[in-house]
């Protein structure tokens, strides 16, 4: 693998032609897409247009009928959910998910999971290793929640916050696990315009600072024009346009799509 | 930022050890008894939280892993001279290798269908025992010889309860153990949904598993105090309704705690006596089942719920006001 003449960024994700039908519906009819790497990268697109189906086949939670996913160069196809997270692919969902009984602490260490390495005697026995792992972590949900701005909250019951905190939460999970490539499936859906406004430039500057490829489903458009340095646009299961927020924004067939049906 | 390890939180386990140690010098032979039975019952049921309260898999199979390690005790006790300490090891191995057979259709199947496949484990269980009656003396059981450490022995009740309150001691600081670390974090993962646990990196076999295979080595555990307590094992002491007691005693003393198993246990060994001294024995099992389905609608925490309840209100009494509910999307631009 030659790749000395300059050119665009690497893709750390390509997507080939991927197909789905759910259930003899028609999810996705051959996608494909790179994501360059280090980017913020929006996923956009009328509801139902296959936005969570793709990010459900780039993390495993379905098989595609056809069609390949790459991951740093590497086939993914074939391989498990747990697999592709410890290998660095971490997402959210577009419900937030949460360990409701517990702290935003223990939620943001839950995404360390995908680093355990000590076996369970030593766990429950505390061993040197594991207390260096768990001072690892823990120096890690810090960091991602000062970043975030839940450090006065990393004791409250998660239970106990307002829709805006659970969803930084949410996303705060998947960057305390360093990711290289993060999915948000809308992090700020059912959030008002000022507090989405905020939790993407929370998520940009956690992007920033851990340097992980981010792809976002966001159905701002301003938002996404203001944040993303790439987009691909879907409808129908197929790719509509790709390029800068500002192109694919511009172009006859997504403002058909998009504007067209939507914008009421 | 308050510290979270309060001074009470410091003292519970010295009150705990206080209390334990003194109870035998206040109670008479019969209440003694039954203080080791609520030991028991706490170490078993904490089995059956760490499976159903923590992991979120509803198994009935609970009675299966105390009746092997009960087993266990009795046939070493009669053909062997190894101290107690031993059979408890064996207690533990069997009824832990055994949970994780029971385990595996965890990996398959869940919810009510999964209740039902360690129903059939139970079944099997019972069928064993009345099959093999060479071994296990059929539907008449076996009697269990005096274990202990040399001259110390169960034949001294003493010695039972002595064991019962250290292997609850264990069971109780091993579960809270598991509350804040990452094993206790990827069953409550498992828990919420496999979604969320696969997504973050947690095996949902493994942690199925061991979950399993805890709940099994804490019911073998508690089986050989049992057997020894009681002094004889049968299968009618190991049946479906023997879990489903234990379930009910966990969620009505609340699942998820480590105070809820212990609040549980003395109210499955407690009240079926309260029952008999008021002469009304019948009821117990007509009031228990309505208790359970009032505590279900009205109070799904347990009776734990409502003590932490009362404790978080004490604490928040003079306790610096709680952090402002603005969405903190706004603050982390400051
Ligand atoms: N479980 C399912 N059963 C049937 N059809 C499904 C299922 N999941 C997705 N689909 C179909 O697949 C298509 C794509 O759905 P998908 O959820 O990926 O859209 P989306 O872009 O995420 O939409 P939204 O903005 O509403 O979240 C839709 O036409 C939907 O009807
Ligand atoms: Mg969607």
């Amino acid at each position: 693998m030659a790749t000395d003449q300059a050119g665009p960024p690497p893709a750390v994700l390509e997507v080939r032609d991927v197909r789905v039908t759910v259930n003899g519906v028609r999810a996705l009819g051959g996608v494909s897409f790179d994501v360059p790497e280090g980017s913020l990268f929006g996923l956009i697109g009328p509801n139902g247009a296959g936005k969570t189906t793709i990010m459900n086949v780039i993390s495993a939670v379905i098989t595609p009928q056809h069609g390949s996913v790459r991951f740093r160069g590497r086939e993914l196809t074939g391989t498990s959910t747990v697999a592709r997270v410890r290998s660095g692919i971490l997402r959210s969902f577009q419900q937030v998910r949460l360990l409701e009984d517990l702290t935003v602490l223990d939620n943001l260490l839950l995404g360390r999971e995908r680093f355990r390495t000590v076996g369970l005697l030593r766990q429950i026995g505390g061993s040197r290793t594991g207390r260096r792992q768990a001072r690892r972590d823990l120096e890690a949900a810090q960091e991602v929640a000062a970043v975030l701005g839940l450090s006065d909250l990393l004791h409250r019951d998660v239970q106990d916050l307002p829709f805006g905190a659970r969803r930084l939460v949410d996303v705060g999970r998947a960057f305390a696990a360093e990711p290289d490539l993060l999915l948000l499936d809308e992090p700020a859906a059912g959030l008002d315009v000022t507090s989405r406004r905020l939790l993407l430039d929370a998520i940009k500057q956690a992007q920033r600072t851990t340097g992980a490829t981010v792809m976002l489903v966001e159905h701002d458009v301003d938002l996404v024009r203001r944040a993303c340095e790439e987009a691909v646009v879907l409808s129908n299961g197929e790719v509509l346009a790709r390029g800068t927020p500002t192109e694919v924004l511009a172009d006859p067939a997504v403002l058909r799509a998009y504007f067209g049906r939507n914008d009421a | 930022m308050p510290d979270r390890r309060s001074p009470a939180r410091t003292l519970r386990p010295v009150l705990l050890l206080a209390v334990l140690a003194v109870l035998p010098l206040l109670l008479d032979s019969f209440s003694l008894y039954q203080a080791t039975m609520i030991l028991v019952y706490v170490t078993a049921i904490i089995g059956l939280d760490i499976v159903f309260g923590r992991a979120g898999v509803l198994s009935v199979a609970q009675a299966v892993f105390i009746g092997i390690g009960a087993y266990t005790a009795a046939w070493m006790s009669r053909t062997t001279s190894v101290s107690i300490g031993v059979e408890l090891i064996a207690a533990a191995v069997v009824a832990g290798l055994a949970a994780i057979l029971v385990g595996l259709p965890a990996l398959r199947v869940s919810g009510l269908r999964l209740a039902i496949l360690t129903f059939a484990f139970v079944e099997l269980f019972q069928w064993g025992l009345t099959t093999f009656a060479s071994v296990t003396g059929g539907t008449q059981g076996l009697l269990v010889n005096p274990g202990g450490f040399g001259a110390i022995t169960t034949a001294d009740p003493l010695v039972g309860y002595g064991l019962a309150a250290v292997i609850a001691l264990l069971a109780t600081w091993l579960v809270i153990r598991l509350q804040r670390n990452p094993i206790g974090r990827a069953m409550a993962a498992v828990k919420n949904s496999n979604l969320l646990a696969e997504s973050a990196g947690v095996s949902t076999v493994r942690t199925k598993l061991i979950a399993f295979m805890l709940s099994g080595m804490l019911g073998g555990l508690a089986g050989v105090v049992l057997a020894h307590v009681a002094g004889s094992v049968t299968p009618a002491g190991f049946t479906v309704f023997s879990s489903l007691n234990l379930l009910v005693a966990l969620i009505l003393g609340g699942t998820g705690r480590a105070h809820g198993a212990w609040l549980g246990a003395a109210y499955v060994v407690l009240m079926p006596e309260l029952f008999a001294r008021l002469g009304i024995p019948n009821a117990y099992p007509i009031v228990n089942g309505a208790v359970l389905m009032l505590l279900l609608v009205v109070l799904p925490g347990g009776i734990a719920s409502v003590l932490d309840g009362i404790r978080d209100r004490v604490a928040r009494r003079g306790a610096a006001p709680p952090p402002p509910l603005t969405p903190a999307a706004e603050r982390s631009s400051s």
